[in-house]
Order: C-alpha cells, then structure tokens, then sequence
C-alpha cells in the first residue's frame, strides 16, 4: 500500500524554508524549486522514517481538511517530489 | 528571483575562505592584509547565521581554498547545513582521495581555472610551472566521479588566442565554459593587472563568438540583463553578498565597500542594518546621475563595484563597462569593429 511507504528527502539537495516555503536545489540537475505550503509541509516531514500514512494524518491536522482531501493532495505532491528527484520512497525505515 | 530581491533575501554568498595560494596568478585581484584569517569554529558559527538567514547558495573561494587544511570540515559542515555548494579553485592541490572527498559533498558546481591549453601559456600566467597538467589531472578526476564542472578563463592579452581550445577542452570533459574577457584593478584600486586588459578590436570578436552569447543557465540567484534586474542595480546587497578570510562583509567580492565585520557583528544586523549596505541597496538605476541618461543601457553590463574601484564612487559610470557597452551596443545594431 502506498500509505506505507517511508519518505526521505534526498541527499542530494540543498534546501532553506522561508516564510513557510521551502526552495529546493535538485543537486543532481542544479534546478531550483519552490515548494507550496502543503508540498513545503511534506517536504518537512520527510526525515525518513515518517510514513506517508502518518503524513496523511498530519495533513488533516495541520490544514483541517478531511482525511480524502489530504490523501490526494499528499499523494499528488509526493508524486511531484519524486518526479523532480526531491525525494525518495522506501518500503521499510532504516533500522535503528 | 525576483520574490528574493523584492524580500531581500540574502539567497547568495561568496565565501573567499583565505587569501593565502600555492599560485601566484598576474591577474589576480585578491589583497593580502596583515590579519589573522577567520579560524575553523569562526567559519561555522558564520555558516549557521548564513543558513539562519536564508543563504542558499554558497560559493567556497580564495586564494586557494585546498590550501586550508580545515577545509573539508568547513564544507562538510556546509553541506549538513543544506547549503548549495559550490567550489572555485585551480584543482592543483586535488588527487584522488580529494576528488573522492569532493565528490561526497555533492557541489552544485565545480569552478576550475584554466586559462590556455598551451602550458608555456597557462603557467605564464599562474607563474607555476607544470600548473596546467595537475589542473587538467584534477579535472579529469573530477569528471570521473560525476561532479559537475564549470572551466572558468579570463581573458587576457597572453592568452585571447586560446580560448576557443579552452572551450573545446571543457566540452570534452563534459564541463561548461566560462569565458570573461574584463580584467579588473586589484582590490585595493591597483591598476596592475589592467596592462594584460585585451584590446578594443579583441574584445568585438570576442563579445561576436557565439561562445559568448548566451546567457549561463541554471544560474538562478543571477540577473542575466539590466531587464532581469527592473529596479535594481546589481544582486550585490539585494540577493548576494561576500565574505572575507577576515570576516568582512561587501556587498560584492569586488565591491570592496566595508559594511561590516563578522568577528564583531551578526550578520542579520549587518545584512538589513548596515549604512553602507542600505546605501547600496537603496541606490535606483534611475538615480546614477550619468548612466540613467545613457542610451546604451540595454547593452550595459553594469557594475557598481567596478566603478566604486576604479572611480571611488559606485554611483559613477566604469570605463571598463562603458568600453564594453559601446562595443555591444555595435554588435547588436550590426555595427562592425
């Protein structure tokens, strides 16, 4: 199940947060990101170890929206993330 | 951009680390002083008040920065910062088990000098001999790990003939060409390295190169043309600024306007407080008294630490950007040399 995946931001990035926003440098392709409130959330909490289930709940908090709402926008931004080399998707957290 | 501008954030440093290098280049602008160079705890309490800040981009120069030994724990104490790395250097000091340590870090660029493929060239203008092999060596190493180069030339009367060769050589090596054809007076307003200056006739056929003609890319924390900048003259105190190996603070590494130290001031305070860097910062194109009514603005290159060097007055037109400006201006209308 995808909820089940873990999220690591990649190591390969250089990242400030500003005023809520986060930009992002891909250090691969030098290409410079800016990220939306709901991307900028993920983005932080992507320590890898959070689960994108947990993320999902976090979401629903922080932004009071309903858990359908928070899914999809959750799944569509990680999908964007992933697609632009920000992130990296796991099956199990590192051990430890 | 232009949100980072219009907010002033400081999104862009250049950190000369020392002065002190195993090169001895004719050109060079750096002016040594009688002081002691920031120590190691110093440079990481400046990166957490730069990371603090908002500094996103942080280019590592000198001098030599290989010639510190403390370097590789400054950049990887940047990179755990999340800064974007990137290196100047002349890479004679790089073997493999530095390129393999450069590498780990994952810069955003590489910036290595090289000024001809000819050594009796190149090293005629390092004053090292045998510069240039250990240079090209280095970028090689470098190549082979995936870091991303970029082979920086200046161009000068020694060398103008080369840089097609120089160009060509980055291009095999898979790295980008950076080709600057200004020389300009050390940092202490000496004119020295102003004799290798190419001449008027040198300078058209090099600003005609297509070499030259575009814009570098990726290149976000920059204002490509006096279009770019709307507002503003430079990103010198709006978007970028410089370090010292003193802990000085310009609005530029070759705006040598002091707006403060960091072994006596934060830099938040200097940054959106100082007088000389408000100064700067404040200071509209629509104000410069001779170049707000010049007709050749789109085709200017403008530089306020220039003029501040050579005139003692960053308001005041530069000879050397005038000189560029008029041939541009040639160049664009169809004019000939």
């Amino acid at each position: 199940m995808l909820d089940e995946y873990v999220v690591k931001n990649n190591e390969k990035t250089a990242y400030r947060t500003i005023n809520g926003e986060a930009v992002v440098v891909n250090l691969k392709d030098s290409t410079f990101h800016t990220l939306n409130p709901v991307a900028t959330f993920i983005w932080e909490q992507a320590d890898g170890q959070t689960k994108t289930k947990q993320m999902i709940e976090k979401i629903c908090q922080e932004f009071e929206v309903d858990r359908d709402t928070a899914e999809k926008d959750c799944l569509e931004f990680l999908g964007e993330l992933v697609s632009k080399g920000l992130v990296v998707l796991s099956q199990n957290p590192p051990e430890g | 951009m232009e949100k980072a501008a219009q907010k002033k954030i400081p999104l862009a440093c250049h950190f000369d680390l020392t002065y002190q290098c195993n090169l001895n280049c004719v050109h060079c602008y750096v002016v040594r002083e009688d002081r002691t160079e920031l120590s190691t705890s110093e440079i990481r309490d400046i990166l957490d008040q730069l990371a603090k800040a908002g500094t996103l981009y942080l280019t590592f120069s000198g001098g030599e920065i290989f010639a510190r030994e403390d370097f590789f724990e400054i950049a990887e104490y940047a990179r755990r910062l999340h800064f974007a790395l990137r290196l100047s250097t002349n890479a004679t000091l790089i073997d493999e088990q530095v390129a393999d340590r450069v590498a780990a870090l994952y810069p955003d660029r590489v910036s290595i000098s090289i000024y001809s493929t000819a050594p009796e060239i190149h090293d005629g203008i390092t004053l090292v001999p045998g510069s240039l092999a250990r240079t090209i060596r280095a970028a090689r190493m470098l190549r082979d790990r995936k870091v991303k180069l970029e082979i920086g030339s200046v161009l000068m009367s020694q060398n103008i003939n080369d840089y097609s060769k120089v160009y060509e050589l980055a291009q095999s090596i898979g790295a980008s060409f950076r080709g600057d054809p200004r020389v300009t007076p050390r940092n202490d307003g000496d004119p020295f390295p102003m004799r290798f200056q190419i001449n008027e006739d040198d300078l058209f056929r090099v600003w005609k190169d297509p070499i030259f003609s575009s814009p570098p890319t990726n290149e976000p924390e920059e204002f490509h043309s006096s279009k770019d900048r709307g507002d503003i003259l430079c990103g010198g105190a709006h978007t970028s600024f410089y370090v010292s190996p003193y802990g000085d603070i310009y609005p530029c590494v070759q705006f040598p306007t002091l707006c403060g130290n960091l072994r006596s001031e934060v830099f938040e305070e200097i940054w959106y407080h100082s007088p000389q860097m408000l100064e700067v910062r404040s200071t509209l194109p629509s104000q410069l008294p001779i170049c707000s009514k010049c007709n050749l603005v789109e085709h200017c290159r403008t530089c306020p630490g220039l003029a501040y060097i050579e005139e003692g007055d960053f308001r005041a037109p530069s000879k050397t950007v005038c000189q560029e400006a008029r041939i541009i201006s040639d160049i664009n209308t169809g004019g000939d040399a």
